[in-house]
């Protein structure tokens, strides 16, 4: 008897469910399958039964499931109450602890919370306790009444607090007695050495204290500089950059402010006064053709201003050697490169046992105040960690035109709380801000502040996002993301054997959306509270391809399955409202969008939750959705509740007007076009719900054939490779889907839109009859 | 009877034993489903009690359009992957056919299975129901199944194999006459 290859397909497949299968019985069943239907067939009839048998064994071991449930609930709840009583504890310390902070020393430091970071440490960095002192690496945290020591010349270290506060030690430099309690505010002991403090504005009668052998440096918010015994040991001089600082010396109590550019010391027999200081603004520049050396970071304060000349025939070169530049304090200057080869700026991120991001260490972590300017552009980031900004005042910053590499150090994970964005901007500055021209090929861009322009009207300044977990987010008003090409990938492999929670495109109220190429995702595009127009969003994974609220214009955009590269999960539909409408919410408009379920969607073209509500739903295409009688758990239909809802007869009243529609879905099993319904009309009898849709004047659920042009696409036309090239474009690509998308000759869609919409508008993303949009 | 989503909300309030009664239905599923992913009975049993313990963390991010046991399912299906990945290599497309099983919570089809495989399970033949009782409701590995009966691993793979094939040919005959009477 010989055994055929479906026999041999089949028995490995019982042994891959076993648990049990040969790398090379594999590889074979992995290559039938795909060519053989009736084996893909078997297989679904084989894990249908193995769900079966698998859940009978469930059944059987239902108390010994129910017993680890609990027992594990147990541990969440005891570690809930411990927590607990750790803040009750850290509360009643407090009333102790004033005036007698050693109390803390003598716990042990579990026990107690951190309240800083070791962000930065190099040469020897110790962590001391009373009794102990041990190495210590950056990302640790410190705990309440724990010290730091730095020992050596090259050694430095630094303590940053949550609130951005931060102590720098340099050289032989002990701290101990660190502490941050509620009713007290930071305190630090410096026993010897030279501290750098940069303290943020601290809370009303928590001045921040650092105390010596000889006095109390009381600080509510400035940059100073306290050197314990830098001659004779018996002295402790205070320099001050910014603000004012109230020193007092111990020995008699007398005190004195010393303000911005003055210094004082504090020693016995010598008089307590405030002397100028001289502060010398640094400025760094790197001619054309030179190379920096970071030695350690380059830390930009005051007006400082830093400048890297390189130009297109002589780069620059910047060795970060795992180092960063970044600013400490209130900067205001300027710092600008150009052609620049940029390599190692930046570390790895630190993460705690638990998986938490302690330490990011940025490549650029800027803080802007005032009028201060960054300027990015030309250079390329090889090996090299993330930027980080922020822009108050008035400060302007222009990122333009670089390349960060795949080889970028930058973390992204399977998990997103795991993975940090290469480039993220916050701040209050409103000045026009640019982020254009630049390749980024991992990981994403993260922009809070207002007034963006991300992206432009040339194909040259288009930003292409192409990697793990690629994406625009968008969240100030006033931003316009236009022209650029985004292209999450999400590749099932070993190391990454699923994604969490990935989105690749999301913009706010007030922003602008329009012109882009955005492919994959979860929820490709989530959240778009302004306008969104004319863009293709394509290559749907799980769930959506637009997420939104109830809120928002969405319009004249291509929505196209593409090819998927992920298994099915909880898909939804194409577009799904998610929030009923919050304050100042009128409903989604949803307007003039092709969607195309290219015959592989068993999806809805539009699903709502309870409540969410679509504001207009006209003159938009519905085409080739492979509709089955069942999704998920109730019947399917174009536009429909949720899945968990069963379809009623009207729908709930969830549209404000529904109208001058197309539907085509030749495959389908099932044609329902509406399950949703418009308060106070009938469906195809009132104008306002279907009565203009196509046919118009047509039977409920009749559909008709779009005619575009074509031909269609079953797959995304263009690849990466090409685009990150330059031979295709952005416009290029948007130009060849419009025009496949455009209605043929004899298309019912031509000049069949809503007349409101102005006459001859056509049905559709795209009209027959006008130029096409700009880009 | 206590309906899903007011103990949704006493559990959200950090009611263990509110959380307890809604996941407990459903974790024969979840065992079934936490297996299929990672072809291991005793990790598929870890994957269930690590997916109560994230769920019940974290039922504050419940999205509002999702089911509950969907989510949970999503939890499990992350933990069964990392779970396999310390275990076995997976074939895509087996995947992709365990979501398309699992997609449907309250499947028809698997229902009706359910309720007629324990008979079909004793009705198989002495040995090779002894292999899928072994394999299926004691967790054992092939290879433990092959030293207790005394045979070759290969051997035991042939009588899963066909125990397989019986059991759906029984079922389905006791449909049939399920459905004529």
């Amino acid at each position: 008897m010989t055994i055929s290859a479906c026999d041999r397909a089949r028995e490995a497949m019982s042994d891959y469910l076993a648990g049990d299968v040969l790398p090379d019985e594999l590889a074979a069943l992995e290559a039938h399958v795909a060519e053989c239907a009736a084996c893909g067939a078997e297989i679904d009839r084989v894990i249908l039964q193995d769900r079966a048998i698998g859940e009978l064994v469930g059944i059987s071991l239902a108390e010994s499931l129910k017993g680890r449930v609990r027992s594990g609930l147990a541990k969440v709840q005891a570690a809930r109450r411990l927590r607990l009583r750790r803040i009750l504890f850290v509360a009643a310390t407090i009333l102790v602890a004033v005036g007698a902070s050693a109390v803390w020393m003598q716990l042990p430091s579990g026990e107690v919370p951190a309240i800083a970071t070791l962000d930065v440490s190099r040469g020897e960095v110790l962590l001391t306790t009373k009794s102990s002192a041990s190495p210590a690496a950056r990302g640790m945290p410190v705990a309440e009444g724990q010290g730091l020591q730095t020992r050596g010349a090259e050694s430095r270290a630094v303590l940053r607090y949550p609130d951005g506060s931060e102590f720098e030690l340099r050289g032989d430099t002990t701290l101990d007695h660190l502490s941050d309690l509620p009713a007290a505010g930071k305190r630090a002991f410096l026993a010897r050495g030279t501290l750098r403090a940069t303290v943020v504005p601290q809370p009303a009668g928590r001045p921040l204290v650092v105390t010596s052998p000889q006095a109390d440096a009381k600080v509510v918010g400035t940059r100073l500089r306290l050197i314990v015994g830098a001659k004779s040991g018996d002295e402790t001089r205070l320099e001050v950059e910014t603000g004012k600082v109230r020193l007092a010396r111990t020995l008699d109590g007398a005190s004195l402010d010393v303000s911005a550019g003055f210094f004082a010391v504090a020693r016995k027999g010598t008089p307590l006064l405030a002397q100028p200081l001289p502060i010398a603004v640094q400025t760094i520049v790197v001619e054309a053709g030179d190379t920096l050396d970071l030695k350690e970071d380059l830390v930009l304060s005051g007006a400082d201003t830093m400048e890297v000349r390189g130009t297109a025939e002589k780069h620059c070169t910047l060795r970060g050697n795992r180092h960063r530049i970044r600013t400490s304090g209130e900067w205001s200057g300027k710092l600008r490169i150009s052609h620049c080869d940029i390599a190692e700026l930046g570390d790895l991120v630190v993460f705690t046992p638990q998986g938490r991001i302690t330490s990011q260490a940025h490549a650029l972590e800027l803080t802007a105040a005032k009028d201060a300017e960054i300027v990015v552009e030309q250079s390329t980031f090889h090996t090299s960690s993330s930027v980080s900004l922020r822009l108050d005042g008035t400060s302007t910053a222009r990122f333009a035109d670089n390349t960060s590499s795949a080889d970028s150090i930058v973390w992204v994970d399977k998990a997103v709380e795991k993975s940090v964005p290469f480039f993220a901007a916050t701040g209050t500055s409103i000045a026009p801000k640019v982020f254009r021209g630049n390749r980024i090929y991992k990981s994403n861009v993260q922009i809070s502040g207002k007034n963006w322009t991300i992206g432009g009207a040339t194909d040259a300044e288009s930003n292409l996002i192409i990697g793990y977990r690629a994406g625009i987010f968008a969240y100030g008003e006033g931003t316009v993301v236009r022209g650029n090409y985004l292209h999450c990938l999400m590749p099932r492999t070993p190391e990454y054997p699923y994604w969490s929670q990935v989105a690749t495109f999301t913009t706010a109220k007030g922003a602008l959306a329009e012109h882009n190429v955005i492919r994959d995702g979860e929820w490709i595009v989530q959240f778009v509270e302004g306008e969104f127009r004319n863009n293709l969003i394509c290559d749907i994974n799980d769930h959506n391809l637009l997420r939104n609220s109830s809120t928002g214009r969405i319009h004249h955009n291509i929505f196209v399955a593409g090819r998927p590269d992920h298994p099915p999960g909880s898909q939804s539909g194409c577009i799904f409202i998610v929030y009923a409408p919050r304050e100042g919410e009128t409903g989604a408009e949803i307007f003039n969008n092709t969607f195309d379920a290219g015959g592989v969607l068993n999806i809805p073209g539009i699903e709502a939750n309870p409540g969410a509500l679509v504001k207009s739903l006209r003159n938009n295409v519905f085409f080739n959705f492979p509709h089955q009688e069942k999704y998920l758990r109730s019947a399917q239909a174009m536009i429909r509740p949720i899945w968990t809802e069963p379809l009623t007869e009207p729908g709930p009243a969830q549209l404000g007007y529904a109208d001058y529609n197309a539907f085509y879905s030749p495959a389908a099993k099932v044609k329902k076009n509406y399950a949703l319904s418009v308060a106070g009309k009938t469906e195809r009898r009132d104008a306002g719900f279907a009565l203009n849709d196509l046919p118009r004047g047509g039977a409920p659920n009749e559909q008709v054939d779009p005619k575009f042009k074509g031909p269609i696409p079953t797959a995304f036309l263009f690849q990466d490779e090409d685009i990150k090239s330059g031979k295709v474009t952005v416009s290029k690509m948007l130009a060849h889907y419009r025009d496949l998308y455009t209605p043929g000759p004899g298309s019912p869609l031509i000049d069949a839109g809503d007349p409101a919409d102005g006459e001859g508008t056509d049905i559709g993303a795209v009209d027959a009859g006008k130029p096409a949009p700009h880009k | 009877m206590e309906n899903e989503l007011d103990l949704l909300t006493r559990a959200k309030k950090g009611d263990a034993p509110a959380f307890e009664r809604l996941v407990t239905p459903q974790l024969p599923m979840l065992f079934a489903y936490s297996r299929a992913i990672c072809l291991d009975f005793h990790a598929a049993q870890d994957v269930v009690q690590e997916t109560a313990i994230i769920a019940f963390r974290n039922l504050n991010h419940l999205f509002p359009e999702a089911d509950f046991s969907t989510w949970l399912r999503a939890i499990a299906r992350r933990q069964a992957l990392e779970a396999r990945r310390k275990l076995h290599r997976f074939a895509r497309f087996a995947e992709e056919a365990v979501e398309r099983a699992y997609q449907d919570p309250d499947a028809p089809a698997v229902l009706a299975q359910r309720k007629l495989l324990g008979d079909c399970i004793r009705a198989l033949g002495e040995r090779v129901q002894g292999v899928v009782e072994e394999h299926y409701f004691r967790g054992s590995r092939l290879s433990e199944v092959a030293t207790r009966l005394k045979t070759s691993v290969s051997a035991v793979k042939q009588l899963l194999y066909r125990g397989r094939k019986m059991l759906e040919e029984c079922v389905k005959k006791r449909l049939i006459t399920e459905q004529s009477s």
